[in-house]
């Protein structure tokens, strides 16, 4: 694999091809396995004429990244499926079959709203940043929140070029994602994980009701109590009033699936 | 509790009875008398649920519907989507100043007088108040709606006649009241109030357990503009149907009201004009606020000062200060603006609508707070109608 710096909108939807130049398919989105490190670890492929991914490689058997789309060894594709799934591919599409360290980064992060800690503000992800480590292969490096990198994506170079690139370093954000907020809360390296508590009542702040629930039962509670004595006081109503009505705010009724935290079907919903 | 809620479903609802709606209220009561209220009905119905499923997708996402359609569609489709709603809230609020200078000239003040002042009033207002005086003193406007309920009883309709066109459906038949119709549902169901409802939602920070209280508040505004577009067609059809009078706006009904039904009615009419626009002329250029900010992705409060937001300010600025002049441009006529607004309105709402129908059913997104069976069939069945509503706009625009 190069050892360039990639874009994640370039990825998406990039042709995937063998050696021979055997037309596959189309990338489909890539998983993000958040450990120490946020490391990419698979290829969602749909392969010609399916609009969802059918199939799945390990990033190992990527072999070129270029503009003129993915290289992959084919061989990943052709041998069975080994015990575990990292070194072949498997029969069934992965988009429901997530690690519980695991997340999608087309569909859990580019486009989504995040906190930047740093800059203490809430942004949109216009483009994730990946670069290659001859260790670990593909990281995340940062995500783009500039509207240059919008105008990059909807085609319009020359605006791009004028515009600043505006970089969220991965360990300094939090995600939104219904998907991203959970793996991250769940993820010891987070950077839930070490913030102050003045920062976390920033994003208690930011983020919705229940997500705010989340992050105060995720943190050690005298963090969280002076998160909560930090935060806003129409937010501390907020989340009382939730807190201290566990009926008020309807909880994340969920099953363990395969890892995957899915929502079961909801009781009482509204019309 | 309850009033602490209240706001968005009541704002969004009757913002939706601004001077256009006020004028298609009219023309359809002038024309077609009482047999049409029943459009009223159907829209107010599809406007409730539509501005609470909006509603509930703010409180369960915490995006404004531009942000979602970013998050979910990709950033080329919310660009898309962006650009016409711009595009078609320019307009709109143009038809609102044009509706304030009508008002006023009503009563003798020039409009590069009243214009001028209401843009920067309402500029000014909005950029250096904080949330909730935004949203007392344009509720405390709403109530100049009560006009038209005291122009209409001064009308002395047929209150009999008038309940039966409400709920009795008599199928239009010709081309004008096809037009009408769809017109009467496509002022209504507006792409820019479903836009507005979500990301005030949001930033009223709105919480689950709030919502029963904003479905009631959905529901008391929804139906405030449907009594709204009823009393104004009922003052309409008692006078000016029963004369044979032909109008083009809503001004021509104010000043075709005074020998009718008396100097009263025709001025509660005329103040009814004005406050009905400037509502708008707020909600207007904050809604595409809203939505140009979600689509830049950064961040946009009513609490915010100048300095924080600049784009949420700025992009608010520059609706006002674009639609305000076009008005008082000499010899321009505002019937091509209007017509492309709505054009780009019926264009972009169908889409619209099919993409929150399909976000609303999305367990991952919404949780618990999930469309349900029942929800998804009146969803359904309202996109259909839109859908052929505009296909008959379509058809009839070209033929």
């Amino acid at each position: 694999m190069d050892e360039r710096e990639h874009h994640l909108s370039n990825l998406l939807g990039a042709v995937v091809a063998d050696r021979s130049g055997r037309r596959i398919g189309r990338v489909h989105d890539l998983t993000l396995r958040l450990g120490d490190d946020a490391v990419v670890d698979r290829l969602l492929i749909a392969t010609s004429g399916r609009r969802r991914p059918d199939v799945v490689v390990p990033l190992t058997a990527v072999e070129h990244i270029g503009a003129a789309g993915i290289v992959i060894d084919s061989s990943a594709l052709a041998s069975p499926t080994p015990p575990g799934r990292e070194h072949g591919p498997e029969p069934t599409p992965a988009i429901d079959h997530l690690g519980h360290d695991e997340l999608l980064l087309g569909r859990d992060v580019l486009d989504t709203q995040i906190i930047d800690i740093d800059g203490k503000r809430l942004a949109r992800v216009a483009d994730v940043v990946l670069g290659h480590d001859p260790e670990h292969g593909l990281t995340v490096i940062a995500v783009d929140t500039g509207f240059g990198a919008v105008c990059r994506r909807l085609g319009m170079q020359r605006l791009a070029r004028r515009l600043d690139e505006r970089a969220v370093a991965w360990d300094a954000l939090h995600l939104t994602s219904a998907r991203g907020h959970v793996v991250q809360l769940g993820t010891p390296a987070a950077a839930v994980h070490r913030l102050s508590p003045d920062d976390i009542a920033l994003l208690l702040d930011a983020v919705t009701t229940q997500a705010a629930i989340d992050i105060i039962q995720t943190v050690q509670p005298d963090v969280a109590a002076a998160a909560l004595q930090a935060s806003h006081p129409h937010t501390v109503q907020r989340l009382t009033r939730a807190l201290h009505h566990p009926d008020a705010t309807p909880r994340r009724r969920t099953r363990r699936h395969d890892g995957w935290r899915r929502r079961a079907p909801a009781r009482r919903g509204h019309a | 509790m309850v009033l602490a809620v209240f706001g968005p479903g009541l704002l969004a609802g009757l913002s939706d009875d601004d001077p256009a709606g006020i004028t298609t209220y009219s023309v359809l009561g002038a024309d077609h008398g009482y047999r049409l209220l029943w459009v009223l009905t159907a829209s107010t119905i599809a406007l409730i649920l539509f501005h609470q499923l909006a509603a509930r997708m703010g409180v369960a996402t915490g995006q404004g519907l531009v942000g979602l359609v970013r998050q979910r569609s990709g950033v080329r489709r919310a660009a898309l989507a962006t650009g016409l709603l711009v595009v078609a809230n320019i307009g709109t609020t143009c038809a609102e100043y044009a509706g304030i200078a009508a008002g006023f000239e009503l009563f003798g003040v020039s409009r590069y007088v009243s214009v001028p002042v209401a843009a920067v009033t309402v500029a000014a207002f909005v950029m250096r108040a904080n949330f909730h005086r935004v949203e007392h003193v344009l509720m405390a406007i709403s109530a100049v709606f009560l006009t038209y309920i005291a122009s209409a009883v001064l009308a002395h309709p047929d209150w009999g006649a008038a309940t039966s066109g409400l709920v009795v459906p008599h199928l239009p038949t010709t081309r004008a009241a096809v037009l009408i119709a769809t017109a009467t549902v496509g002022t209504t169901l507006a792409p820019w109030g479903l836009s507005f409802i979500q990301s005030y939602a949001v930033d009223k920070r709105l919480t689950a357990r709030d919502l029963r209280f904003e479905n009631v508040d959905v529901i008391v505004g929804s139906v405030l503009t449907g009594v709204i577009g009823f009393f104004v067609v009922v003052a309409c059809a008692a006078t000016l149907h029963r004369t044979g009078t032909p109008i083009d706006e809503a001004a021509d009904a104010a000043r075709a009201l005074e020998p009718l039904a008396g100097s009263m009615a025709s001025g509660l009419f005329a103040v009814g004009l004005i406050g009905c626009a400037l509502l708008a002329a707020a909600i207007l250029p904050l809604s595409t606020a809203y939505s140009v900010c979600e689509f830049v992705g950064t961040e946009a409060a009513l609490d915010d000062r100048v300095g924080q937001a600049p784009l949420f300010y700025g992009s608010m600025g520059a609706v006002v200060a674009i639609s305000a002049t076009v008005v008082l441009l000499p010899g321009i006529s505002l019937v091509p603006v209007m017509v492309l607004t709505q054009v780009v309105n019926a264009v972009l709402l169908l889409p619209l609508l099919v993409f929150m129908s399909a976000a609303g059913r999305d367990a991952d997104l919404m949780g618990p707070l999930v469309t349900r069976r029942r929800g998804t069939v009146a969803q359904v069945v309202v996109i259909a109608v839109v859908a052929a509503c505009v296909g008959a706009l379509g058809v009839l625009s070209f033929t």
